[in-house]
């Protein structure tokens, strides 16, 4: 899955440690989440959309989709 | 700040290091009471703990797998039927190197009665675990 979370993190100048400490995760966990070595749950996917203010589609897709 | 939740990641990865340490732990235990059934060839006494844990977990693990229709989605016969028989077979082979019959018939219908359990044993397991599949459904 590939995700834009680090932009959508950054448009609001907020830290990994911040986004963590928001949706209640590690540091480690956001950081492998927008690396893309980890595949959060729906639940977490929808706490981080909430804290970045963006929906689902904005944040998160599969490679097929692209084309 | 929001509610603090348990990192699901960290619970996963948790997780599946338990999972590899019990396989470990299963199948050790599975290899040192074959070790010493067949190669010391210890008295079953002195091992009776260990066959008792082993076969316990072994039971639950059926039970559980049957009463959460994990172990299948239908009934297959078909395929259950050449499982079956190589069970029988290994069964069969396992116990002509430990001197076990002293005729062919022996073997034959020790054989024979093996693989009527193995089968009906697992046909009544996945009929159970196909009807809590279908019961599941109902909810």
């Amino acid at each position: 899955m590939i995700n834009r979370i680090k932009l959508a993190r950054m448009e609001l100048e907020l830290t990994q440690q911040e986004l963590a400490d928001t949706v209640g995760v590690t540091r480690q966990t956001i950081h492998l989440i927008e690396k893309g070595s980890y595949n959060p749950s729906l639940n977490l996917c929808l706490e981080i959309c909430y804290a970045l203010n963006k929906t689902l589609n904005d944040l998160f897709w599969k490679e097929e989709d692209q084309s | 700040m929001k509610k603090q939740i348990t990192d699901e990641r960290i619970i996963q990865e948790t997780r599946k290091q338990n999972n590899l340490g019990f396989s470990i732990l299963y199948f050790g235990l599975l290899f040192a009471l074959l070790y010493r059934q067949y190669i010391i060839k210890s008295p079953i006494s002195d091992y009776l703990d260990l066959a008792i844990l082993f076969f316990g977990v072994t039971f639950y693990l059926a039970a559980k797998r049957v009463s959460s229709g994990l172990l299948t989605n239908k009934v297959n016969w078909k395929k259950l039927l050449p499982n079956s028989i190589v069970a029988a077979v290994v069964f069969l082979i396992i116990n002509f190197f430990n001197n076990q019959y002293g005729t062919i018939f022996e073997a034959l219908v020790s054989g024979s009665i093996f693989l009527l359990l193995f089968f009906g044993i697992n046909l009544i397991m996945q009929y159970f675990s196909s009807r809590k599949n279908e019961d599941i459904l109902k909810e």
